[in-house]
């Protein structure tokens, strides 16, 4: 036999496709004919006898038409080989089998016990070359994988750790490879290699496939990986192709961003040169996204903490509910919680406990015209992650505020009508991560605060000063 | 939508509910739990979102009904100054319909503003000498001067603004966050509507319609706090009636909607028993929070002589804060009289003194109160103003007709840009040359920073699910932090 690479025609192409599909006809036919021989070995089912010859005829003849096709379908390639040659064999030995129990049946030469024991051949090679063909579509560890879970055994999947800081995440593995991953690996890997290429490791990935190199370093128009994301739908040669999960647009450019910053394999983020596109998406990959702020230098900074919080218990959000406490849920990704005792001026020292189940999660909370006083301040420092605090017209003093110098997430301090005096702001000198600060009708005065503002640069400290008149601007 | 308002209705009239219901009544246990009882009904709104982390907490609206210029206000056009009273050039115009009141016109005269601008604060925004308390804040602002509509008549464009749509019968604004985000304060509805008087013309009705919950349960929609006595009609007690027995007759009533909605299955016995709840505790709560009396002179002062006198603008504008204190939802106040076809020199200056000093007032108390960073302020019209003279034009007076194509608003307040402009007119300041901004685009960002994904709040009606920002809408993203 002349080994020649001939494409296959379109009409060969066909049938080979048929073949996933044609394969469930001997099958299930070939089964039939086993269970009718055994069960026809009674008298009882005797009447069975005369099908068998005639299903036996059409298992033959579809177990032929499937090796075709079969065939016909391993000439597009891409398939293990090693795992193709065990497939194709059985299921050849299995036509041979299935057509010389067939001729047996016809010429009725009656062996004792021929039609069992053949039979009892044919399924077991019926269910051995399902599987081997099964292994070639699916993968090896289709069936094992979940198997191996269920008796904790299987070798743990590779968790991605969640990107925390997108400047420190690796541009490839981080970002570029858990895209290949979901969307194209599924047809290039270790078994399944379609047009010879396997994108499961960085080194195959440049190496490329049979019409060579996928990936030109700084340029994507030369990379046949990114112009083939672009072609039609339609195009035979477009990947991944139609019916795929397809890259999403935000990924595309993220692809292209990549080979065109040099297809750097260990390159982090922050080193890559990027336009305000890229950045946004870059950010929306981080844990958390979707509530950052800028400042004026264009660094992100983010109101939130960036790990995931549980979802509050339904008991500890009910103890607060029951008392007219307002809780409300800020994001169903993630368990922030809002508190706010608006409906419940009679609030106090003594009913701040039922805040502390909930202290990871809560990061506004607003106790303003409540009857807290400074005790429960310490109470309010264990919830480490508060972004917002409302204190206005309570009378929370001096004394408790040391303890909010645990919070270092407090961005936002509301201390408008307490009796917080200069002393009080020293204390606020220490909570570095303050943003805003008010302090209207307190007992500060302009000294303290002007020092406070010299200690907290970053932090717009409100004193209701140049507020308090509300004079027009002249014009001459 | 899971919880919508029809699958709940369907659900329980499947036939295995049916059949508890209207035979030995084994359903009612279970019919307690879907008919919240008075005990509940504190906590029972129900609630979607937010979707995301919101930026803010609730909404100011200051809708300046009749439209104010925006040519005279923040919208500066030094080439009306100089092509004084020449036509309209046609290329500019691009036959744009126009409305009956000055289409008939022989000539466009172009108009300039009859006041001064000029640029203030570090952001350098240009206001004009017309709102002298707003160069104050000039940094504190955010400015869309590119606004635009698709309706060129009062009634479907505030209608548009309000609901989404030019023809009334869909949910307004404020009754989609009531409805996506619930409320806070359970004590004062999550959807407050202020009417201020009008300080001239007040030719252009409000109607109802606009704060209507529309189709969605009637528990959202806005509630109308008028000045003066009784702020909200029929809300006290009628004499002769005290606290106790308006309960009793509250507990029985609410007994007798429970045996009629086992009957009826209708939702809105569910709503009517909640509103009357409302009611109740509204009665205490609603002279608590608009009890002026304590404010100090100060504050009075601040926001101007006007503030004393009920039921004005200025006097709307510290009552909003009081309930953004109170942490309600959406805080709508309407201003009419901006709707200046003749005569505007003279009429446009007295409505700007009516919201100058008290809109100002309202942002710097916000402010000094940190209130600011979880509220958005938002002021603005329904449309913007022409740039020709509707009538003769002099020196001394003009009017301006309708004009959807550009306006100007500003907005401020949490997760908001301060301090800049957003999006250009031409130099005739008739049509938009850069960023344009849909009303749908206006409504999809105000969703966003209540942490409401526009396209993901909607309630299905006839067969059919609507949004607020229907099929359009963008967030506009540059203006957010």
């Amino acid at each position: 036999m002349v080994l020649l690479k001939v494409s296959p025609s379109n009409f060969e192409i066909l049938i080979g496709r048929l073949h996933p599909l044609v394969i469930h006809l001997p099958i299930g036919i070939l089964l039939l004919v086993a269970l009718f021989e055994f069960l026809s070995r009674k008298e009882k089912y005797a009447v069975l006898r005369p099908a068998i010859i005639k299903m036996a005829f059409w298992g033959m003849i579809s177990a032929i038409f499937s090796c075709v096709a079969g065939y016909l379908l391993s000439k597009s390639g891409g398939y293990e080989k090693d795992l193709l040659a065990w497939h194709k064999w059985f299921g050849i030995a299995l036509a041979v089998i299935a057509t010389a129990f067939y001729i047996f049946k016809k010429i009725d030469k009656e062996f004792k016990q021929f039609g069992i024991i053949s039979s009892a051949i044919f399924t077991i090679m019926l269910a051995v070359t399902g599987h081997l063909g099964g292994a070639l579509t699916h993968g090896e560890d289709f069936l094992t994988q979940p198997l191996l879970s269920m008796l904790g055994a299987a070798p743990v999947k590779v968790v991605r750790k969640p990107i925390t800081n997108i400047n420190e995440a690796l541009v490839y593995k981080d970002i570029i490879e858990p895209v290949l991953e979901q969307k194209c690996v599924q047809c290039h890997n270790s078994q399944k290699q379609k047009g010879n290429l396997r994108m499961d490791t960085a080194e195959l990935l440049l190496k490329g496939g049979e019409h060579g190199k996928i990936i030109v370093a700084g340029n994507t128009n030369e990379s046949e990986i990114y112009k083939r994301l672009l072609l039609p739908e339609e195009d035979e040669h477009r990947m991944p192709p139609k019916g795929k999960t397809q890259l999403t647009e935000q990924e595309v450019i993220l692809l292209q961003w990549w080979i065109q910053t040099g297809a750097s394999m260990d390159k982090k983020a922050a080193n890559l040169e990027k336009d305000d596109k890229v950045k946004t998406i870059l950010a929306s990959l981080q844990v958390g996204a979707g509530i950052q702020e800028t400042n004026e230098n264009g660094k992100e900074v983010r109101e939130f903490l960036e790990e995931k919080v549980p979802n509050p218990a339904t008991k500890d959000i009910e103890s607060l509910t029951k008392m007219n406490v307002s809780v409300d849920v800020l994001s169903p990704k993630n368990g922030w919680v809002n508190i706010n005792t608006v409906n419940t001026s009679d609030f106090n020292d003594a009913q701040i406990g039922l805040l502390l189940p909930l202290k990871l999660q809560i990061v506004w909370l607003n106790l303003g015209d409540s009857q807290i006083t400074g005790i429960s301040l310490k109470t309010i420092g264990e919830l480490i992650n508060l972004t917002r605090l409302n204190l206005e017209n309570t009378t929370v003093s001096d004394a408790g505020l040391q303890n909010l110098s645990k919070l270092k997430n407090l961005q936002y301090l509301n201390l408008v009508n307490t009796p917080i005096t200069n002393a009080g702001l020293e204390i606020l000198k220490e909570i570095k991560s303050l943003k805003k600060v008010y302090l209207w009708q307190s007992k500060v005065t302009l000294v303290g605060v002007e020092a406070l503002r010299k200690n907290l640069p970053n932090c717009e400290i409100n004193f209701g000063e140049e507020l308090i008149i509300n004079n027009p601007i002249v014009t001459k | 939508m899971t919880n919508d308002l029809q699958d709940q209705v369907h659900d329980q009239m499947s036939r295995r509910t049916f059949l508890t219901n209207s035979g030995i009544g084994l359903g009612a246990a279970a019919l307690s739990a879907i008919l919240p009882n008075t005990a509940q009904a504190n906590d029972s709104f129900h609630k979607i979102g937010p979707h995301f982390a919101p930026k803010v907490k609730r909404v100011i609206y200051l809708h300046q009904s009749g439209a104010p210029s925006q040519l005279e206000t923040f919208d500066y056009k030094p080439k009306l100054e100089a092509m004084w009273g020449q036509n309209l050039p046609e290329s500019i115009r691009g036959g744009q319909r126009l409305t009956g009141m000055s289409s008939g016109q022989s000539s466009f005269p172009l108009a300039a503003s009859a006041f001064k601008f000029a640029q203030y604060g570090k952001s350098r925004a240009w206001i004009s000498d017309l709102l002298p308390y707003h160069k104050q804040i000039a940094d504190e602002l955010c400015f869309v001067k590119s606004m635009h509509t698709e309706h060129i008549n009062h009634d479907p464009a505030i209608t548009f603004i309000q609901t989404g749509n030019q023809i009334g019968g869909r949910p307004s604004m404020g009754s989609w966050m009531s409805y996506g985000l619930g409320s806070e304060n359970k004590n004062l509805p999550a959807f407050v509507v202020l009417l201020s008087k009008a300080t001239t013309n007040p030719d252009q009705p409000l109607y109802a319609k606009l704060w209507s919950n529309g189709f969605i349960p009637s528990v959202h929609q806005g509630v109308v706090f008028r000045s003066g006595q009784d702020p909200v009609y029929y809300l006290n007690n009628p004499n002769g009636i005290d606290k106790s027995s308006r309960r009793n007759m509250l507990s029985a009533l609410s007994k007798l909607s429970e045996d009629q909605y086992k009957q009826v299955l209708d939702p809105e016995l569910d709503s009517r028993m909640k509103q009357y709840e409302m009611a109740y505790r509204m009665q205490s709560s609603v002279p608590e929070t608009l009890d002026i009396s304590k404010e100090p002179d100060s504050v009075f002062n601040m926001y101007g002589p006007d503030s004393r006198i009920p039921g004005t603008f200025a006097a709307n504008c510290l009552l909003a804060r009081k309930l953004a204190e109170k942490d309600v939802r959406f805080i709508q106040l309407y201003h009419k009289g901006w709707d200046h076809h003749g005569n505007l020199p003279r009429d446009i200056q007295i409505m700007a003194k009516s919201v100058d000093q008290a809109s100002v007032a309202l942002i710097k108390d916000l402010k000094q109160r940190g209130l600011l960073d979880d509220t958005l302020v938002v002021w603005g019209g329904e449309f913007g103003r022409t740039n020709y003279s509707q009538g003769k034009l002099t020196k001394e007076n003009y009017g301006r007709d309708h004009h959807p194509r550009c306006f100007s608003i500003y907005m401020t307040g949490g997760g908001i840009k301060k301090g800049i402009s957003y999006g250009e007119t031409d130099e005739f300041g008739y049509n938009i040359t850069k960023d344009p901004v849909h009303i749908h685009d206006l409504q999809a960002t105000i969703m966003h920073l209540m942490g409401i994904d526009h396209e993901q709040l909607t309630f299905k009606f006839q067969g059919r699910r609507y949004r607020l920002t229907d099929v359009a809408g963008k967030v506009v993203k540059p203006i957010l932090t």
